[in-house]
């Protein structure tokens, strides 16, 4: 008979994560179970009553390692409730302070999993000095564009507060510029590390479906129109079983009954052809979405006018019409849902990236030893405050074993 | 002497405070030069609170876990000098909102600032704090500078807090004098200075408290006003 393996708290994973693992004799696991710790703020709950400009400076309170994703989305899915559109250089605008979040946020993971990889002191201090460096850059574009490098204040419904200064468009340009350099070196650094790791080959390789809005940004559009009518959701006794489940209570979304992956795997399955998958993959997808993001930062750049209009102001207040809000967190696709009405929120509801990820996370640590399951999960890079404004898991009844 | 230990203690928040010390960039290496950091569950693997000489704790507890009350708990005790780093410990913040209901956990409903339920040695609100206040705590715990805490000690700077304060405690005062760095010092930028005085737009205020903590008139000594007032009410 085999027994139940528990890993609690996870580390080097954002939040308090929790494993509970089903494993055979040889520590092998059969049945993965991920679950979250933190306690449930209750956002969702908050924020009915409440006027629709507190929306996106709230929501972005969800989470401090993604903040412009949550007021992106929110500030979409509000618009697209009550009937308005940014301007267009609003719009680019937003979505380079993204590109900010996901250049600070996508070496932040490098710096989770690097003690994995990396033993040698002297080596990791060099990569992480260069890491900081890559950080400052992504940090620093948030905070010119969205005003603070956490929780980005400039990001309102309807666009953009304010626009950048052409001295500032110059600036930045040349910041990517370095970061291009510091990443080509540290990429070197991370697939040297990769090539000499002995991770089992085939770890972490799942059988889910996997789902992505778009390349970089996130389309409102695409997910109400190819994903939203397949969307259902799980109580956690019927996806986990009675025995974890009652007490897990984590709401397991769906697409047309199934989990689904997203994030920079299934971003790059969708739109880049690619056709890797697992836990090394994860990792190589996050260097070459670094890549991308650097080009596409100066591609706007080179677009953006810095004397236009960046902000709209509403026509209508709402008529509590529902609006769906999409942004591509660096986790993958993060979804707000609200209705607003008289300028006041009547509902809300959020997706964030980890919430669709958490029950493939324990998924994917199938087949393989129960020593690996943290290795796949840092590979996801999970948000847990993200996805647990919502979700939360008390202490089961199962056999406890702590590990490092 | 020994190298302090430092412990980071991570309870309902978003973690945005954890990264904002983690924004020190190059620093943080020389940070880590100055005190041991021995518990940090994002980027440490030690899942035990050890006894520490300097804790900062990030986040509010909620009172229906009590996973999470003793988790504070727990760092008041192995924890000599307790920092209630950031907005959602030292004012709750934008957990003073939370009202509970929400599924999978609708008892979940409060959140008090962490100085409700343990002793606090030093606040610091913001939400979040910028990161040179990590690096200039830290330094000063290390060197022992009292004269740079004694500031964040104040009990007045943690607890319930609102962009309202500013009216309450320093312009119904008479104490403001216009500079305006409550209105560079609030995160949502909620405040404007209207005709040489804060304004609070309340729709974007998120109540951390770092528009008071920022106000250079805030820690004028009260008990001294408070006796002029009385002398002014006897003449």
């Amino acid at each position: 008979m085999g027994e139940t393996v528990v890993i609690a708290p996870t580390t080097r994973n954002e939040g308090h994560g929790k494993f509970v693992l089903d494993v055979d004799e040889e520590g092998v696991v059969k049945k993965g179970n991920f679950l979250s710790m933190v306690t449930v703020r209750g956002f969702e709950k908050f924020l009915v009553g409440r006027s629709m400009e507190f929306a996106p400076v709230a929501t972005s309170r969800f989470c401090g390692l993604c903040p412009p994703t949550h007021a992106t989305a929110s500030s979409e899915a509000i618009e697209r409730s009550i009937g308005l559109s940014p301007p267009h250089h609003g719009v680019l605008l937003r979505e380079l302070c993204n590109i900010g979040n996901h250049l600070h946020d996508h070496p932040l993971q490098q710096v989770l999993i690097l003690p994995d990889f990396v033993k040698d002191p002297e080596k990791t201090k060099e990569a992480l000095t260069r890491i900081q460096k890559m950080r400052r850059i992504g940090q620093y574009i948030c905070s010119v564009t969205g005003g603070e490098a956490i929780h980005s204040p400039y990001i309102r419904v309807g666009g953009m507060y304010t626009n950048i200064s052409e001295a500032a468009r110059d600036k930045l340009s040349e910041m990517l510029g370095e970061y291009r350099q510091y990443h080509e070196a540290q990429s070197r650094f991370m697939e040297e590390a990769f090539e000499a790791a002995d991770v089992p080959p085939g770890l972490g390789v799942n059988d889910v479906d996997m789902m992505a809005t778009d390349l970089i940004f996130g389309r409102s559009d695409v997910f109400a129109s190819d994903y939203y009518p397949y969307y259902s959701e799980l109580l956690p006794a019927n996806y986990y079983g009675k025995d974890i489940g009652v007490e897990a209570c984590t709401r397991i979304p769906m697409l047309q009954g199934k989990i689904v992956e997203v994030g920079p795997v299934a971003r790059l399955w969708k739109f880049k052809g690619w056709r890797e998958k697992g836990t090394m993959a994860l990792n190589r997808a996050r260097l070459t979405e670094i890549t991308l993001r650097i080009e596409r930062g100066l591609d706007i750049l080179r677009e953006l006018n810095t004397r236009a209009h960046t902000l709209n102001r509403p026509v209508s207040y709402g008529i509590g019409r529902l609006g769906i809000g999409v942004n591509e967190a660096p986790r993958g696709t993060n979804v707000h849902i609200t209705r607003v009405e008289d300028g006041r929120i009547t509902f809300y509801k959020a997706m964030p990236a980890t919430m669709w990820n958490i029950a493939t996370i324990g998924k994917s640590t199938e087949g393989f030893h129960y020593k690996w399951a943290q290795w796949v999960m840092r590979s996801y890079d999970p948000c847990i405050s993200c996805a647990t404004h919502m979700i939360v898991m008390h202490d089961g009844r199962v056999i406890e074993e702590r590990f490092v | 002497m020994k190298k302090p230990k430092f412990a980071y203690v991570h309870l309902s928040a978003c973690s945005g405070c954890e990264i904002s010390f983690l924004d020190n960039f190059e620093r943080l290496l020389d940070m880590m030069d100055m005190v041991d950091i021995e518990y940090m569950t994002l980027i440490k693997d030690e899942t035990e609170i050890p006894k520490a000489d300097i804790v900062f704790v990030d986040g509010a507890a909620c009172l229906q876990s009590d996973d999470a009350v003793d988790t504070l708990k727990k760092a008041r005790e192995r924890g000599s000098y307790l920092v209630a780093w950031g907005g959602c410990s030292s004012t709750a913040t934008i957990n003073n909102f939370s009202r509970g209901g929400q599924l999978p956990q609708p008892q979940h409903e409060s959140f008090p600032p962490i100085k409700r339920l343990v002793s606090v040695d030093a606040f610091v609100p913001g939400s979040p704090p910028a990161p040179e206040m990590a690096y200039n705590i830290v330094k000063a715990f290390v060197e022992g500078d009292l004269d740079y805490l004694k500031y964040l000690s104040s009990y007045s700077v943690g607890g319930y807090a609102c962009g309202c304060d500013l009216w309450k405690d320093v312009v119904e005062n008479g104490l403001c004098i216009g500079c305006g760095a409550c209105a560079m010092a609030c995160p949502t930028r909620a405040i404007t200075m209207a005709e040489g005085r804060p304004n609070c737009i309340f729709e974007r205020c998120v109540k951390c408290g770092a528009c008071y903590a920022q106000c250079p008139r805030s820690f004028l000594p009260t008990a001294a006003i408070e006796k002029m007032m009385d002398r002014l009410r006897e003449e």
